[in-house]
């Protein structure tokens, strides 16, 4: 049946659509209630989740004399997006700039951050932390974090990144533990928080119910000044990577810790009708070899594109520029057939590279040895190298005829010094036609997520008339917007402690943001 | 060693459509009934980690058995993941540390 759809039509449509939309956060939040029948505990501040944002959020507000709690849904601050992140904090204003001299300002950060994002970053929760991640981090340096130094990187026009020399993000982890014991905090772990207690007439949120995944034993705890949501973000599982990132839902590498599904910030819509936005945005490398389904390290194809290698889709073909930024890459996979592609080289460009980096430094995140590469050259599933042409694109799937006549004209553009496909500017070496070849296949390699709650400049959460919710606030991975469309190294752990910092301090009445 | 000594047989069936008759079980698990495991599933699926707890005792437990100087599966970056990514009984248990890291003896008891 056909039926003419006027445009008058479509706008009423439109407009209903919106209502609606408007309209469902309310009437989900009618279902809330303003308090439990009995509280069990009542603090100053509830902080839901315990990882680096949010054990910074608990000390902060012990130290400015409030009782707090923590609830979290693992069972323990390890297993969290912090302990696995490798440990380049951004920041402005530390004591370790001044020490090494390095010129920076608040805004030039902020513009970095909007300028690699696609300017799709918010501007509340990017000048908060432009501007206070400096005492965020000393707070750090002052309270025993281990060994670290000041290195420039990449997206960031000043010397700004704080590199652990662990290149582990552990180190922060160590000491919020500890300040955390010293404060005597509680944590519950393994307690999820289940229900958030909303006092809609007052536009007030009360405080939380908690679950014990063990038990099943439910704690309702009354907050007299808020509620710090820091419950990370959704790229912890596969499932709840896959329902909000369609470009890479089904493939690829979903890194983070099982709890990091994102059910706490369904929580917060289903009771408080707050909305969340960016969802869609990730950080994403890539570069993520899979094994066994959805794991696998990071290959640093770059070093091996660096050397002469180049990138090529399933049929064979060059599909951007390999300079490009390596986020700015991503997006191209998901229109590969696939969503894959592959670093191909000859035998004198792997072994140059191999013997100019470590294995380590080539597969990383976590490293892999020479053991563990060599076993995977002959598993043949991620890892190629060939003899022939003929060879490497049997064992790859790689489209032979593609390839071949990639190859010839890539050899075409090295000669000429003019790369008529896509630009690329540092070709020295030709890809020897004869072989032996050597590929490394690689997916998205999907690490962080940028969206959740819109917050003020002070981290309220804004509800679903878009104004703040009284006595809810966000930090760390919950915090839509903060890296744009795309993310910067550094910024994800920066964000996530100086958001903590600074939520537990304005939640005990700091104002001067 | 640490990682064989980590192979306390847990149940995993991920057989979706898997007839009794071929529903092999390995190891110290072959004796047991199948609802030991699967008791009330309308399909069969892999136990959920409290089932296998009802035998095994803590996970804090496991974490002690196993603790290492490096790598403790049971007190990982993960968290508490199923019991079943790892362990099975249906067919080969898998390491999934190994996925991402390179870890040597990383071999269940029997593999």
């Amino acid at each position: 049946m056909t039926k003419t759809i006027s445009r008058r039509h479509l706008l009423g449509s439109a407009a209903a659509a919106g209502v609606a939309a408007a309209v469902t956060p309310a009437m989900a939040a009618q279902n809330a209630a303003a308090a439990p029948a009995k509280w069990d505990r009542t603090v100053d501040v509830v902080v839901c989740g315990a990882g680096g944002a949010g054990l910074m959020a608990a000390c902060q507000v012990a130290d400015k004399g409030g009782s707090v709690v923590v609830v979290d849904k693992s069972y323990s601050p390890y297993h969290s997006a912090t302990r696995m992140c490798g440990g380049l904090f951004t920041a402005y204003g530390t004591a370790i700039q001044k020490r090494e001299g390095a010129k920076d300002s608040w805004e030039a950060f902020a513009h970095d951050i909007m300028d690699y994002g696609a300017y799709m970053s918010l501007k509340e929760p990017v000048e908060l932390f432009a501007k206070h991640s400096g005492e965020a981090f000393d707070w750090l340096e002052n309270h025993g974090l281990a060994p670290h130094h000041l290195e420039k990187y990449a997206g960031h026009s000043n010397l700004r990144a704080v590199r652990q020399d662990s290149y582990q993000g552990v180190d922060y982890i160590d000491v919020l533990v500890k300040q955390a014991a010293e404060r005597k905090i509680k944590i519950y772990a393994g307690t999820p928080m289940t229900r958030i207690f909303f006092d809609q007439k007052a536009n007030k949120v009360t405080g939380i119910e908690a679950t014990s995944l063990e038990t099943g034993k439910k704690i309702c705890i009354q907050a007299k000044r808020g509620v710090i949501l820091a419950t990370g973000g959704i790229t912890g599982t596969p499932q709840s990577l896959d329902f909000w990132v369609p470009s890479v839902a089904g493939k690829g590498v979903s890194i983070g810790c099982s709890a990091n599904d994102g059910s706490a910030m369904r929580v917060a819509v289903r009771d408080v009708g707050v909305p969340l936005s960016h969802m869609q945005y990730i950080a994403s490398y890539p570069c993520g070899i899979v094994v066994n389904g959805r794991n696998g390290p990071y290959c640093r194809f770059w070093y091996f594109t660096n050397a002469g290698g180049i990138l090529v889709n399933k049929n064979g073909k060059r599909f951007v520029t390999e300079k490009e930024g390596i986020c700015h890459i991503t997006p191209h996979l998901a229109g590969n057939p696939g969503g894959w592609h592959l670093v191909f080289m000859d035998k004198k460009i792997y072994d140059a590279t191999r013997a100019k980096y470590k294995t380590g430094a080539l597969i990383g995140l976590p490293a892999w040895n020479d053991d563990r590469v060599e076993e995977e050259f002959k598993k043949g599933q991620n890892l190629f190298r060939a003899d022939t042409l003929e060879e490497f694109c049997k064992l790859s799937g790689i489209d032979l005829e593609g390839l071949r006549a990639q190859l010839k004209q890539w050899n075409a553009a090295v000669e000429a010094k003019n790369d008529t496909q896509f630009g690329r500017t540092d070709m020295t070496v030709k890809i020897d036609e004869n072989g032996p070849f050597y590929g490394i296949k690689m997916f998205p390699w999907n690490n962080l997520s940028c969206g959740g709650f819109r917050v003020t400049d002070h981290l309220q959460v804004l509800g679903w008339d878009l104004k703040p919710v009284g006595g809810l606030y966000a930090a760390g991975e919950t915090v839509a917007g903060v890296h744009g469309a795309f993310y910067c190294g550094g910024n994800a752990c920066g964000f996530a402690h100086t958001s903590g910092y600074m939520a537990g301090q304005i939640v005990m009445g700091r104002t001067d943001v | 060693m640490l990682i064989r000594n980590v192979a306390i047989a847990l149940a995993s069936f991920a057989l979706l459509g898997l007839s009794q008759a071929n529903a092999a079980v390995n190891g110290s698990h072959a004796s047991l009934k199948c609802d030991t495991c699967h008791a009330g599933q309308a399909a069969p699926a892999a136990p959920a980690q409290k089932t296998c707890l009802q035998c095994h005792g803590s996970y804090e437990a496991l974490a002690a058995k196993t603790k290492g100087d490096k790598f403790n599966p049971h007190d990982s970056h993960m968290g508490r993941i199923d019991c079943t990514q790892c362990h099975a009984m249906h067919k080969k248990s898998h390491y999934i540390c190994h996925d991402c890291h390179a870890i040597k003896d990383r071999k269940f008891k029997g593999e």
